[in-house]
Formats: C-alpha cells, structure tokens, sequence
C-alpha cells in the first residue's frame, strides 16, 4: 500500500541493519551555512578592525609619518589631560541633559497620544519621522533654524520677550542647542517604545480597576508604571549610549566650538585623528569610549534582564 | 505492510544546568499491520514524545525504533516513510488546500499528471475536492483538520501517526470526525498510532490501547480487556466514566488464622464486605499473594457495578447523597460513605432513570450494593491488582 | 464614534487634540520650515524676521538637480541597495541559525547582541581608513558597501530572529514529515512566513546607510562620496548656500519618509534593534 519503497529500504537483508540518512549530510553541513558565512565576515571586518584600532592606540602614529610603540603612553597621557577630562564632562553633561529630557518629555507625549482619537495613527506616524532622517541632515535643519542672524527661532522667541541668541555661538547655550537638538529628533524614539509599553497593558486590569474605584493617580502608579519599567530601561539603555557617542549632530552645528567647548569625546577623538594627524591618541579616545560604553551598557542590560524576567513572571500572575 | 517495534526507548530532557526530565522510560511495544493503536494517558505521561521519537521529531536518549523490522533512529522524518497530523494541524498559511496536498509529492519528485490524479483522488475521499483552491484562514476547523489528514495520506505512508487530533475540535464535530476516522482507517487498512488523553476517544476507535504514566507503559490491550482487566490501579481509574471508586481496606482475619471462605471479609474503616457474598470463590482468593489477611489494599468498585438502596442494617457500604446529576436516562449519585476515615470518601453510582434508586434524593441516607463480580482489589503499595 | 457619547465625552475628545496638535506641531515645525526655505527665492532665504509668506520658486531645486549633488545622491542609493540586500542574504542565514539552534548561554549573547549596536563608530574610524588604504580601496562605493554590511548584517540577524522566533515549530516540523530536509524546509516553509521581516530589513539597512555621514566622511573623498557629505559642499561666497542646502536635504529626506511609512507596522522592532514588538 505504500508509495515507491526507498531504494535502500529495498536492498537491506540483514535484519539488524541500521539505513543511514540522505539527509544526513546536509544537516550536518547546514549549520555552517548559517553561522560559517556571517561569523568569518563579522571577524573580519568588525572584530579584527577593533583589534587593530586598539594596537594602533599603543602607538605614536602620525599619517603619513612613523609610527613609534609607546605602550600605554596614549592612555596615561589623557588621563592625565584636564582638557580630555572637561569634554568627558561636556560629553556627560549633554548626555544626562538630553536623556532625561528626552524621558520626561517623551513619557508625557506618550501619555498624551495613548488616546483613541481619528487620526491619530497618523500623527503618530509623522512625529517618529526626525528618528528614522539623518543625524547630519537634521543637524543641518537646526543650524539653519538656530541661526543667530536669519534664524527661525529668535524670531519665534521674539514673542516672549527674550531678545535673539547666538544660539550655537554663545558660551552658555551651546550645549544647550546641542541638547535641543538631540531632544527633538530623539525624543519619537522614546515616545515610539513607551507607547509600546502602554500599549501592552491589558485593558481588562483597568477595567477591574475602575470597577474597583482606583484613582486616575492610583491606576497610574500601581497599573501603568510597572508595565513602563521595560520600555524606560530600554530607552535609557539606547539613549544614553547614543548620545554619549554623538557626532553628527555636534559637527555640524557647532563642530565643538565655541573653541572646544561642545566638543564630545568622539568630535574629539575624530579632531585628533584626523585635523592633528595623531592616530595613535585618537585610537586611544576611541577605546576609553568603547570602555566607559561598554560598563554603562552592562549595567544597564542587567538590569534590563532582571527586569525582563520579572515582568514575565508578574504578567503571567496577573492576567492568568 | 507495517509493523513498528519499539525496543526499550528512552527519553531524557534537559541535563547540562536544567533539571532534567525522564519522558519516557523503557517503552518496548509491537504494533502490527493495520492496527488502530491508541497511546492513552495523562498529560505528561510521555505519550507525545514516544510519537515524536516514531516519527522522527525526537532523538531517542536510548532504544531502537524498527519499522518493518530496520531499524530507523538514524533516518529523517520525511525518509521514514511516515505520516504525521499535528494537534495544530500546522497548515502553511501561504499555501492553498492544493498546495498542501502536493508538498509531499513535490518532495518525492511525482511527475505532474501522477500528481493531478493523486491530488483530486485524496481530495474527492476527505471531501475537500471543491476546497483546493482555498487557503488556511479560510477553513473551517474540520476542513483544516481534513487537509492536515489528506497531507498526510497523500503520501502513501507505511504508518500513519496522529496526534490529538480531535483536541480543537467542539464536541459534535468530534463526535462525527471520530467515526469517520475510524472508517478511513478501515478502508486504507493502513497501521495508525493515535495519541490522546481522552479515554472514551481511545475505547471506541482502537484494537489496541497503550495506556502510559510518567513516562512507562502500564498496559497494552483491548479496549475490553482494559476494562474489565485493569492490571493496576492507575490503569483501572484511568479508563471508564465516571471513574473507578477506591478505598482503603484490609483483608479480615478468619477465627482460625486461615482464609477461610466463609468468613473472609474486606474491612474498611467505614464498612465490611463479605468475599463470598461477591461471587468469590475461595478458590480465585487461595493462593494469591498479596491476599493475605491483614495485607493493605485498595478496593475499586466501578460506579455502574453499585446499587443504591435503601439503608439496611449491618455493616455494608453506606452513605449519605451529597450531588445527584441526572444525565438523561441515567442519573449519577454521589454517596459520601459515612464510619470513619472513610467519611472524607465520596463514591459515585450510576443508576438507570427507572432502576433502584430512582427516588432517591440529596441529603438521603442509603445503602450500597456491590454487583457480583464487580469487586476489585490492588496491592496498597505496588497498585497492582490482586483480584 | 460611539453614539452613546455624552457631551462631555466628546468635549473631552476634542480638547485633546490640543495638546496632541501641540506636539506634532513641535515635531514637525523644523521639517516644514526646511521645506519652505527650499522654495524660497536666495533674498528671501535669509531675511530677517523670516518670512512666512513668500512666492514659491523651484530655482533650489533646480540648481541642485544640476550639479554634483545628484551623483553622490545616486551614489547613496547604489552604495544603500547593494549593502543592504547583501546584508539581508548573511543576516537571515544566521537569524535562522540563532532562532533554530539555540546557543547556550543566552544572556551572553544578548550581551553581544546590543554591544554590536552600542559600538561607536569613532572606533573603527582609524583602522578601516589604514586598512582599506593598505588594500587600493579608499573612496570606494565598495569600501562603503562592505563596512555598512558589518551592521546591517547584525541589525538583520536580530531582527528577524523575532520573526523566525514567531514561526510555529509545528510547521517545519509537518515540512519535516513531509519529506524536506533542512534546507527545503527553510526554503519552503520558513523563509516564505518571514517575508514582512526581509522587507523591513531591507528599508532599516537602507535608510540607515543612506543615513550614515562619519564612515563615508572618512572614507571618501571625491568619487564616491555619498550625499550627506555632498552637502558639506554646499557653500557660496556668502557662506552656507541654505536654500540649496534645504532643497537637497529634503531629497535626501523623502525617501526616507516614504520607506518609513512601508514599514510602519514595524517601526518599534526596527528600531529597538529586534528587542520590543
């Protein structure tokens, strides 16, 4: 009743004989077509690039010159620098500015487009838009926007009274235009996951809630938070790292100045490398980069896993 | 021509940081040719993953799967010459009714008018002919179903695996596809292994029923003789509806210290139950290990071999009605037998609309009956049966 | 709406978009501002106080149509494509590997997972730019397209590891008995279920290369640069030529817009590199 038997079902006499598999071989090789392609290219071009960048950061490598082994020299040279640790703190101060801001105002805008209104899909999808645009374009935007002389936004101020600015100039609002541009393309990025994580709470808990007679305060505190605590961490783990590493939107609209007084550790990094000739400290920039990342990010993603799991296990309790 | 060997199969999950689990331990069976076997038990008894290691989804930990007598372990599910209906079904949504049908004949490289012909006769057989066209999410539960079963006879195969099909199915549909499986599986007289956890499913669909717990087989045999010859305590609470009744007892000593058939007693904490008065002969009781006066033993007595009467005096079962739940023409009564531990027990019967019984009502004190022969009894600590 | 809606329930629905029309006008001001800079005629482009009313003209657009500025735009669109649907090929190859054969150590690997996303680029600036001028590669549309694969490759592999992820078991494992090996079974059953996530893979890499601006900054000079560092050109003997400035930035923006707009169902996965759904 069956179909074609298989050729070598057919062929076996001996009782005991196990028939091997014609599949076999391509499960075995399978596997490495998967990984084998990705892995060999990704060690190439990622993973022994940085290798290299980090030999390069032992050095004294000027382009075009020689390059002399100077062992640690490079690192205990800048940390030794006051000016490398002022833009530490420039690069710090922009990013703790920014990110909180970015969360304070991009969990209020979540709160207030996590309605059920016509048309509001749409919005929502025209204010992600400055996340999805080039960093540079939008640097390009503002400092056409931030102008001290034809800008849009004196005009604009004009109207609370406070007289036009040197926006990107002045000593005490550089930073400040640097922050506010980060904040107004990145802020869609938070509102995008918190409203994600609004969005996941059941309705039936506020309902049960509502029934229970809980306060607006109440609801928000006990019900929407905790299913928020996924969505912050996460926004704050991307957020942070990213600012901390801004480029574009720095070279473009104050390219570090006034002097040096905007510049963030990578516009430094890029200067010394590329304006000074100097490979080797500008390596070394990179990678004390690459190490504070690197401790900020694991402690956040610790925190983001222990979080994670909890969360499961909480949601399975609550909505069983 | 199929027969399929299990040869102590063994399956462990896990180990290397996660507790591991043993899902099946020692499974050594034969089904043969056109056999309807049904592997029943309880979530988690390892039914499932014995079908898997069949058909090839599962590596065995240990142990030989022979079909036809070669062996198979090392083969790839589709080499096996096996197929398989998945409790989801697991229709591909991007593929029409059709789609399905020639994906395992597009494997085997059937040339294109074999196909056609193949195709529209399976699909004239399930009575999905004027479906082919149609996609997954257009499908009722039982099309879907009657695709999953066409993609896998299509094929021809040797063994034919199924599990728990009927699940996502509502009870009427369930009711009829039942039956009409068991038609199919007579006409193509192909070697079926059906898996469920329904045990009425398994009673009236198998020539052989493997029931299984945590992991082990506990018998293999017909539906007839399951019921009426249990070889453990599981296997007799397992299989009927209602369930079994159990409670402990001991076997009364005699005046003289020897089985003696006419004073040989079950003792419960609630109630005696004279051998003799069963139907026992002395001569089933003599000889029996395990029937031994002041052995530990549970007593099972099926809810329809009751009868529930009028409170009599003496020491038989007896109880007060807690839930009568009138079921067409029969009503089930629950009794909670009163003296003792056995107060904590509740004992259901099945009583005829028109029998014994029929005015009884909650709150009633009555009394039990046992039928003759109705009687059995398992060893308290190895649960197999005695009687 | 519900016909039930009470007065004030509908009042309530109405003074909510104020708010809401408050952010949006926020969000969407600068973009908008641009656009008309773009159609302004050059007196009018840095006039003070700016003018919100003006006669419309396409001499920006048309002064950048004509030069240099379109070559490095087309330049970004070859470099984007290429990367990306190379990027896509190894990408779902091990994002299928990572869903179908999981690693041990899990939380190690989302550890590696974010870190590749966490890299700054500052630090793989120096080598790539001596290792491609050691290989004759330097202001290469080649050079561009290997080093944007490096993260559009990780990028793909997490994302569509979600969607292979949401590919029920059940359904390879009924390919399985329905005689495919591994390979078919991908082919067959796997790859054509994750199509929505090729797709959103492919408009994340090429709006992210399209987006880039400091490794083609380094790595080109004159024959491949792409079209943000075409508009570090812009330059007039007055300064910054902002009316060509805002007309081809908005070129290089709309099709960013428009390739956001296709995948907006998966925006947040996109965007949290895989992580939220």
């Amino acid at each position: 009743m069956s179909g074609a038997v298989p050729a070598q079902l057919a062929d076996v006499t001996v009782e005991q004989a196990t028939i091997s598999s014609r599949f076999a071989r391509q499960a075995k090789l399978f596997p490495w077509l998967l990984f084998g392609p990705t892995i060999l290219y990704l060690l190439v071009l990622s993973i022994f690039p940085l290798i290299y960048s980090l030999g390069v950061s032992l050095y004294d490598y000027t382009l075009g010159g020689d390059a002399t082994f100077v062992g640690l020299q490079n690192y205990r040279d800048l940390l030794t620098d006051s000016v490398f640790w002022r833009k530490t703190w420039t690069t710090l101060q922009i990013t703790i500015f920014a990110v909180g801001i970015e969360l304070a105002l991009g969990l209020v805008c979540a709160l207030v487009l996590n309605r059920r209104l016509p048309g509001i899909g749409v919005i929502r999808l025209i204010i992600y838009l400055p996340m999805m645009m080039s960093p540079l374009v939008i640097g390009y935007f503002w400092k056409f926007i931030l102008d001290g002389s034809f800008g849009v936004l004196n005009y604009l101020i004009s109207f609370l009274g406070i007289p036009p600015q040197q926006w990107t100039i002045d000593l005490t609002l550089a930073k400040a235009s640097i922050v506010l541009v980060d904040v107004w393309q990145w802020t869609p990025f938070v509102i995008l996951i918190l409203l994600a994580g609004l969005q996941s709470v059941p309705p039936q808990i506020y309902e049960a809630a509502t029934l229970d007679r809980a306060s607006i305060w109440m609801q928000f505190t006990r019900i929407t938070l905790p299913y928020l605590t996924t969505p912050i961490l996460l926004a704050l783990l991307f957020r942070t790292i990213d600012t901390f590493k801004i480029f574009d939107i720095v070279y473009v609209v104050t390219a570090g100045g006034p002097g040096d007084l905007t510049e963030t550790l990578s516009v430094f990094a890029f200067y010394e490398g590329f304006k000074f000739s100097q490979l080797g400290r500008a390596a070394a920039i990179s990678w004390l980069v690459v190490i504070v990342i690197n401790i900020l990010a694991t402690v956040l993603i610790k925190l983001l896993a222990r979080q994670r799991s909890k969360a499961v296990l909480d949601e399975e309790g609550a909505v069983a | 021509m199929a027969t399929l060997k299990l040869e102590l199969l063994n399956l462990i999950y896990g180990g290397q940081g996660t507790p591991s689990t043993h899902a099946v331990r020692d499974v050594d069976l034969v089904v043969g040719d056109g056999e309807f076997c049904v592997f029943l038990g309880p979530s988690g008894c390892g039914k499932t993953s014995t079908l898997r290691m069949i058909a090839g989804l599962e590596t065995p930990t240990s142990g030989v799967v022979r079909l036809d007598g070669r062996v198979i372990n090392d083969l790839y599910p589709g080499e096996r010459d096996i197929a398989m209906v998945f409790q989801s079904y697991a229709l591909y949504p991007h593929l029409t009714v059709r789609g399905h049908l020639e994906l395992p004949l597009k494997a085997q490289r059937v040339p294109k008018v074999e196909r056609e012909r193949r195709v529209n006769e399976i699909a004239d057989l399930l009575q999905i002919a004027d479906l082919l066209e149609a996609r997954p999410r257009q499908l009722s539960g039982g099309q879907a179903q009657r695709t999953a079963i066409g993609r896998a006879l299509i094929r021809q195969p040797r063994l034919f695996l199924l599990d728990e099909p009927l699940t996502n199915l509502d009870a009427r549909l369930r009711l009829e596809t039942r039956a009409a499986l068991k038609r199919l599986q007579n006409e193509l007289s192909i070697t079926t292994i059906y898996v469920t956890h329904d045990q009425e499913e398994a009673l009236s669909l198998a020539d052989t029923i493997v029931v299984m717990n945590d992991g082990r087989v506990q018998q293999v045999a017909t539906p007839h003789e399951l019921y009426g010859h249990p070889v453990n305590r599981f296997v007799a609470g397992f299989i009927g509806t209602p369930p079994m009744n159990f409670v402990a007892a001991t076997i009364h000593p005699s005046a003289n210290g020897q089985v003696d058939e006419s004073s040989l007693a079950l003792v419960t904490t609630g109630f005696i139950l004279p051998l003799s008065a069963q139907g026992t002969a002395a001569s089933d009781v003599r000889g029996r290990s395990g029937l031994v006066p002041g052995a530990a033993l549970t007593l099972g007595v099926r809810p329809e071999d009751l009868i529930v009467g009028p409170l009599a005096g003496g020491d038989g079962p007896r109880g007060r009605v807690v839930v009568v739940e009138p079921q067409g023409d029969e009503r089930i009564i629950s009794v909670a037998l009163t003296g003792g531990d056995a107060a904590q027990t509740v004992w259901k019967v099945r009583a005829p609309k028109r029998g014994p019984g029929v005015n009884v009502a909650v709150g009633d004190a009555v009394g039990l009956t046992v039928r003759p022969r109705g009687l059995r009894l398992f060893d308290k600590e190895t649960e197999e049966r005695v009687l | 709406m519900n016909a039930h809606q009470t007065q004030s329930g509908r009042l309530s629905q109405v003074l909510w978009y104020l708010p809401v029309l408050l952010i949006l006008a926020f969000f969407t001001f600068p973009l908008i501002w641009i656009v008309m800079t773009a159609l302004k005629p050059p007196i009018d482009v840095f006039a003070y106080p700016p003018k919100f009313v003006f006669t419309p003209t396409l001499d920006n657009y048309r002064r950048v149509l004509a030069s240099d500025y379109m070559d490095s735009l087309g330049h970004s669109v070859i470099i984007a494509l290429v990367s990306a649907a190379f990027s896509v090929v190894l990408g779902t190859l091990t994002a299928y590997g990572f869903s179908r054969y999981p690693l041990r150590g899990k939380d190690n690997l989302f550890f590696w997972i974010l870190s590749l996303r966490m890299l700054p680029v500052i630090a793989v600036i120096v080598p790539y730019f001596l290792l491609f001028q050691r290989v004759g590669l330097t202001d290469t549309l080649v050079a561009m397209m290997l080093v944007y694969a490096v993260f559009n490759i990780s990028f793909t592999v997490w994302l569509l590891k979600g969607f292979f992820d949401e590919v029920p078991r059940e359904m390879e494992e009924a390919a399985k008995m329905d005689g495919y090996g591994p390979w078919g079974v991908f082919t067959r059953v796997a790859l054509p279920l994750v199509i929505p996530g090729i797709a959103t893979a492919i408009v994340f890499n090429v709006v992210q290369s399209i987006n880039e601006f400091l490794l083609a900054f380094v790595l080109t000079q004159r024959k491949a640069t792409t079209a943000p560092i075409a508009l570090l050109n812009f330059l007039t003997p007055m300064g910054l030529d902002w009316g060509g400035i805002s007309a081809a930035a908005s070129m290089l923006v709309t099709p960013v817009i428009i390739l956001a707009i296709i995948v907006r169902k998966h925006l947040i996965r996109g965007m949290s590199f895989g992580q939220l759904e």
